[in-house]
């Protein structure tokens, strides 16, 4: 299930926003300001936002710069009539898509639907199921969603269990982003895995693929709160490899 | 030069007909909204300033009668025009009447000359 914030100052619009979105199968998240904008991003995997630029007294553009230069999260902007100086630098800022207010919601939800997809389509996240036949390399692994192995040139394939394998999966589809324990268990979605049983699998992890697991450096500790997944991550098929 | 632009709502379960109301009053430089069912038309109204509504009185779900009652409730200032074709029980101009009672700026039956609607639009809004 994807899940969108909606950063309004007017709470009719987050309750509009919120209201066709959710009976569209998503899970909302309605903020009012960029402090909640921020707050809610380090609580709760969000996988688009919708931002109106003309947030009371914040600049709604100010915040999709912060945002931008923090995540690479999908950004809708709500714009109002007069806006359209704002709304070219708001694209040029890196939103996806701007919606003008005031707007039909279903247009809203059809524009959500087709950013989602454009952004599934350029990371291809496993958990979307649309990453099968996608490999992704870190330093030096390789870690192949569809025979759901990890290997490096110098070790080799290296055995994981299944759910090791998740949450490496869950971590190097995010990386950068602080992934709390309760983050992790939404998205891995299954009835076994446990608060500590995560520090269990990340400890295995890193015995795995940490030159230092004393010291890690791919999958860092970020204390009183969970982790972080700090190895650039690239994105790849290895049927590319074959033509040559 | 953008602070001119108005916004205009319409609201018809006919697609074809909504579509081409916003079809022709966009290239007059309205701004249009288009939903196919009050419902939606109510939730559009609330995500920002319209300056007129152009509603259908019979449609599935919430009728126009109800849906331009509570836009009225809103904004009691808001232009509305109700277009209308009428059905079996009720013929257009008895529906428009009852849309007349509610305040409505204008009525126009079924089927219309869009030039009609247009200088309807224009004369509303001073454009």
């Amino acid at each position: 299930m994807n899940t969108v914030m909606v950063v309004d100052d007017d709470p009719d619009v987050r309750d509009v926003v919120e209201r066709y979105l959710t009976r569209e199968g998503f899970k909302v998240l309605a903020v009012a300001d960029g402090k909640g904008m921020f707050q809610g991003l380090e609580s709760a995997i969000v996988d688009l936002v919708i931002l109106d630029l003309m947030l009371g007294e914040e600049d709604g553009l100010e915040l999709a710069r912060r945002l931008r230069k923090v995540s690479e999260l999908p950004i809708i902007m709500l714009t109002g009539k007069v806006d359209e100086v704002d709304r070219i630098v708001g694209l040029e800022l890196g939103a996806d898509d701007y919606v003008s207010k005031p707007f039909s919601p279903r247009e809203l939800v059809a524009r959500v639907r087709s950013v989602l997809r454009r952004a599934h389509r350029a990371s291809s996240h496993p958990e979307d199921g649309s990453g099968s036949g996608e490999t992704a390399r870190f330093g030096e692994w390789e870690l192949d969603h569809t025979q759901r192995t990890l290997r490096s040139d110098s070790q080799g394939e290296i055995p994981l269990t299944s759910g090791e394998f998740n949450l490496l999966a869950a971590f190097v589809s995010r990386p950068g982003r602080v992934l709390t324990r309760d983050m992790l268990l939404d998205l891995l979605d299954s009835e076994n895995v446990f608060d500590r049983s995560i520090d269990v699998q990340v400890l295995r992890l890193r015995r795995k693929i940490e030159e230092d697991p004393q010291d890690p450096q791919v999958i860092k500790t970020v204390r009183g709160t969970g982790y972080v997944f700090a190895s650039t991550v690239t994105w790849g098929d290895d049927t590319a490899d074959s033509d040559d | 030069m953008g602070q001119d632009i108005k916004n205009i709502l319409v609201v018809d379960d006919d697609t074809e007909v909504a579509e081409m109301i916003a079809r022709v009053l966009s290239r007059f430089g309205y701004q249009m909204v288009i939903t196919f069912n009050m419902e939606d038309g109510l939730s559009a109204f609330l995500t920002g300033r319209f300056s007129l509504v152009i509603a259908d009185i019979f449609m599935k779900g919430m009728g126009g009668i109800e849906g331009i009652r509570q836009i009225k409730e809103m904004d009691p200032g808001i232009d509305i025009i109700a277009i209308s074709g009428g059905y079996a029980e009720m013929n257009p101009v008895e529906a428009l009447r009852a849309a007349e009672k509610l305040g409505v700026a204008k009525v126009l039956p079924k089927p219309f000359v869009i030039d009609d609607l247009r200088e309807m639009v224009s004369e509303i809004l001073g454009t």
